[in-house]
């Protein structure tokens, strides 16, 4: 779904839809996909930009969130497993989202095995278990533009959706984020806070994060 | 974030102005059809309009669905036109491996229950699930591809997975995205159900015509309305007629 998508629809489509609105209907059909920053971005779009791209979301009216279903006692889109899905997201957080003061977005890229290994100490039971049921996650929550997980170089980074959070109410999730278990590599010092996501992937993974799996088997450790 | 719906919100007070958006919310985002009654924007015909022209900014309409001796319920769809245009972008359009795999639970799930008289014929939604297994086979996709099929097509809501019960086979059905069908949807998956199912049925021979001769005219329209824009320099672009 996050894929990289072609370029948007030919203006030569045989419709007679006016092309603003079949440009929305398209980022809504894509879920949050991407272009280029230099490539113009269809008005009446939510945009989430991480410098490099530009990810489209379709706008939601007035701040309202598919929350409001809950004041109408409405099921909202089954999710399979709603609260594990939660709790990985929570893991990736907790490893993407290290300076808690600042927005969740864009985050840091952070290796796959460090949100395994963060939602295993979160779970009980059989640790291998929950990496394997989260790894399956992980890939449902790129599919939905949650978490943007790269399987090639195994990283994941915070998806264009959190973006959309509004400050306003990442109060009690920046509380939340502060309970779970740190990620394997000991986080910084405070005062030293700028200085560890680069020097802990500057070293490995010079320029293309082409390294298959050495981070997992780091983590799994 | 919602300067696009401002124009068609503005002249409503704060409450109105609530109504509307929970019952845009509900729509664009509840699993199911919801309640007329429950929302006064949904209720109310006046409101409503504006419902259906916030979703026609995003090339959506609403979408009643039938009454079955209770009130009238609303989900919200693509509009015939966008869906239309979207088909034709490839990038929208899912790869063939989800395809062949919905394919074979339409069939499976719907027209096979459908032919036995055990389903109604306007449901596309059933209790019969297609086996994993029944899918391995039919679709000679390797496992690991049929799942990553499946894993994108319940995501996006197209296939619900039932869970094996003390004598039922578990397996995979329709999902809640097949709420969202317009009439000209509805018949459209119908027909191409017929020419999945019995391609060399006289049915199937019937669409077949009548789909040839409908895109005949249809191009012989367009060929008409472009000379006929040629000589008025173009039309302003603007929205298109709203749906029943």
């Amino acid at each position: 779904m996050s894929a990289p998508v072609p370029a948007p629809v030919p203006s030569s489509a045989p419709s007679s839809v006016p092309a603003e609105v079949l440009a929305r209907a398209r980022a809504r059909l894509l879920g949050a996909h991407s272009i280029a920053v230099s490539d113009p971005a269809p008005p009446g779009l939510v945009t989430a930009s991480d410098g490099s791209r530009v990810w489209l979301l379709s706008p939601w009216p007035d701040g309202a969130t598919p929350a409001v279903l809950e004041e109408y006692d409405i099921a909202p889109m089954p999710l399979d497993r709603p609260g594990q899905a939660r709790r990985v997201l929570a893991a990736a957080l907790r490893c993407c989202w290290p300076r808690l003061d600042e927005a969740p977005w864009p985050g840091e890229r952070v290796p796959v095995g460090d949100v395994l290994e963060v939602y295993a100490r979160m779970s009980r039971g059989d640790p291998e278990l929950a990496r394997r049921w989260a790894t399956g996650e992980l890939r449902r929550l790129h599919d939905t533009g949650w978490l943007l997980l790269d399987e090639e170089a195994a990283t994941v980074r915070p998806g264009p959706r959190i973006a959309l959070w509004p400050e306003d109410s990442l109060g009690s999730l920046r509380d939340l984020i502060r309970r779970l278990p740190r990620p394997p590599e000991p986080l910084p010092r405070v005062d030293e806070q700028a200085a560890p996501a680069d020097e802990r992937r500057e070293p490995d993974v010079p320029h293309e994060p082409q390294e298959q799996g050495g981070p997992v088997e780091d983590a799994g450790e | 974030m919602s300067e696009l719906f401002e124009p068609l919100l503005r002249s409503y007070d704060e409450k109105r102005r609530a109504e509307l958006v929970a019952a845009y919310m509900a729509v664009e985002h509840a699993a199911e059809p919801v309640p007329e009654v429950r929302f006064p924007a949904l209720r109310e015909p006046a409101l409503r309009r504006t419902v259906e022209e916030m979703l026609a900014l995003s090339g959506r309409t609403l979408v009643r669905t039938a009454v079955k001796g209770g009130s009238p319920r609303w989900t919200s769809a693509y509009r015939d036109d966008v869906a239309e245009a979207l088909a034709a972008d490839p990038a929208c359009v899912p790869p063939p491996d989800e395809r062949a795999v919905l394919t074979l639970i339409l069939i499976h799930s719907v027209a096979i229950p459908r032919a036995t008289g055990l389903l109604p014929d306007d449901s596309w939604l059933s209790p019969y699930p297609t086996p994993l297994e029944e899918l391995r086979r039919r679709s000679q996709l390797p496992i690991g591809e049929l799942e990553a099929a499946l894993r994108r097509l319940r995501l996006a809501g197209l296939v619900s997975q039932v869970k094996a019960g003390p004598d039922e086979q578990g397996g995979f059905v329709p999902g809640p995205q097949f709420h969202r069908l317009t009439e000209a949807a509805r018949r459209r998956l119908q027909e191409e159900l017929i020419l999945a199912a019995g391609p060399g049925s006289p049915l199937a021979a019937t669409i077949r015509a009548r789909r040839h001769s409908r895109a005949r005219a249809a191009s012989q329209q367009a060929a008409a309305q472009q000379s006929g824009a040629q000589q008025s320099g173009g039309a302003e672009p603007t929205h298109q007629g709203e749906n029943e």
